[in-house]
C-alpha cells in the first residue's frame, strides 16, 4: 500500500527522505519508520526517537498505529525551548 | 494620540482601546518571553502579568532581551517590569517572581483574558494549558529549538495536544536569538488577534519554521476529542 511521509525533524532523521512509499499492508508507524531506515541504509539512534511526535493524517499517533492505505504521515519532533 | 500613532491603521482606534483594556498573563520572561514582552507594551495592551522565578544566567545573554551583563543574578520578572515602565509608563505591568506549578497556576491566571506560554519545558506547559482551559482563557503557544519554531492557539473548548509537549525531549539542540525573536513575534500577531477579535489566529493549525531552511510551514492540528 502506499503512504507519505513528511520529516519535519531532518536534523534527527540523518538521510530518510521525505516522499512516497509502497509498504506492507498493516504496517504501523513503526514498521515505515524501519522500513524508511532500511531504504536509506540508515539506523536511527534510540535517543533521537525520544523527542520525535507522530501524526498520521492528521491526529496524534504512536509507533503502534496501524496505517491504512494513502496514509499520510508527519514525524516532528517537541519543541520545548523558551 | 503620540506613542500609538504608528500602531494606525493596522490597528484601529476601537482596537487599540480593546488592548488597552486587556489582560495578559506572559508564562516566561526568557527568551521568547522577552521579546514577546516589548511587543505587547509598545503596541499598547493595557495590564500585562509577567511570570517567571528565574534569575538571569550568563547562558541567557546569547538571546534573552531582557538580559544583560549588569542583570546577571537579578529576577527576570521584575526586570521585565522595570523595562515595561521605562518603555511604556501608560501599561501596567506586574511581576510574578515564581515558576508555574499546580498549586499556583490557578491564582496566576485568574482574571487574564488571554495567556501566553513563554515557558521551557513541557510540564510546565501542560499546566498551564490545563488551567487556561478550565478558567475559559484562550493560550498563545510557542516553542523554540535550534533554528526551528512552532506556534499555535488553544481555546478552551480545545484538547489539549500533550503529545506535543510531555514525555522525553531528546538532545538539546541549542536556543537562538534570532528564533526566539521569530517565535516571539508570531505568538505576539496572535496574541492582539485574539485580544482584538480580527484576523486568522493559528486555531486548529499550528506554524512551523525552520530559519536553516527557511521553510514557514502551517500543519493542520486537530484538537478535537
Amino acid at each position: 500500500m502506499l503512504a507519505k511521509v513528511k520529516f519535519h525533524c531532518k536534523e534527527i532523521v540523518g538521510s530518510l527522505q521525505n516522499g512516497e512509499y509502497d509498504i506492507p499492508e498493516g504496517s504501523t508507524v513503526k514498521d515505515f519508520m524501519d522500513f524508511l531506515q532500511q531504504q536509506a541504509g540508515e539506523i536511527i539512534p534510540a535517543e533521537n526517537f525520544d523527542s520525535m511526535v507522530y501524526m498520521v493524517n492528521g491526529k496524534p499517533a504512536q509507533e503502534d498505529t496501524l496505517l491504512t492505505e494513502g496514509a499520510f504521515m508527519r514525524v516532528l519532533y517537541k519543541i520545548l525551548g523558551g | 494620540m503620540g506613542r500609538y500613532e504608528r500602531n494606525h491603521p493596522a490597528i484601529s482606534e476601537n482596537e487599540q482601546e480593546k488592548l488597552q483594556k486587556s489582560r495578559v498573563f506572559v508564562a516566561g520572561c526568557g527568551g521568547l518571553g522577552g521579546y514577546i514582552l516589548e511587543f505587547l507594551v509598545r503596541i499598547g495592551v493595557g495590564h500585562i502579568t509577567a511570570c517567571d522565578g528565574d534569575t538571569f544566567a550568563p547562558s541567557n545573554l546569547n538571546r534573552q532581551l531582557l538580559s544583560a551583563v549588569p542583570l546577571l543574578g537579578v529576577s527576570k520578572a521584575k526586570t521585565a517590569a522595570m523595562r515595561a515602565a521605562d518603555v511604556n509608563p501608560e501599561v501596567e505591568v506586574s511581576a510574578r517572581e515564581c515558576f508555574i506549578t499546580e498549586e499556583n497556576a490557578a491564582e496566576l491566571i485568574s482574571g487574564h483574558d488571554l495567556v501566553i506560554d513563554a515557558l521551557d519545558n513541557g510540564n510546565a506547559r501542560h499546566i498551564l494549558a490545563k488551567e487556561a482551559k478550565k478558567q475559559g482563557i484562550p493560550m498563545v503557544s510557542g516553542g523554540i529549538s535550534g533554528w526551528a519554531g512552532r506556534v499555535f492557539v488553544l481555546m478552551p473548548e480545545d484538547e489539549i495536544p500533550d503529545y506535543l509537549w510531555l514525555g522525553p525531549a531528546g538532545t538539546m539542540r541549542g536556543n537562538l536569538g534570532f528564533t526566539a525573536a521569530c517565535c516571539a513575534s508570531v505568538q505576539a500577531a496572535e496574541a492582539v488577534k485574539v485580544l482584538i477579535g480580527r484576523g486568522e489566529i493559528l486555531h486548529g493549525r499550528m506554524l512551523e519554521f525552520d530559519l536553516k531552511t527557511s521553510e514557514f510551514e502551517d500543519i493542520p492540528l486537530d484538537l478535537t476529542k
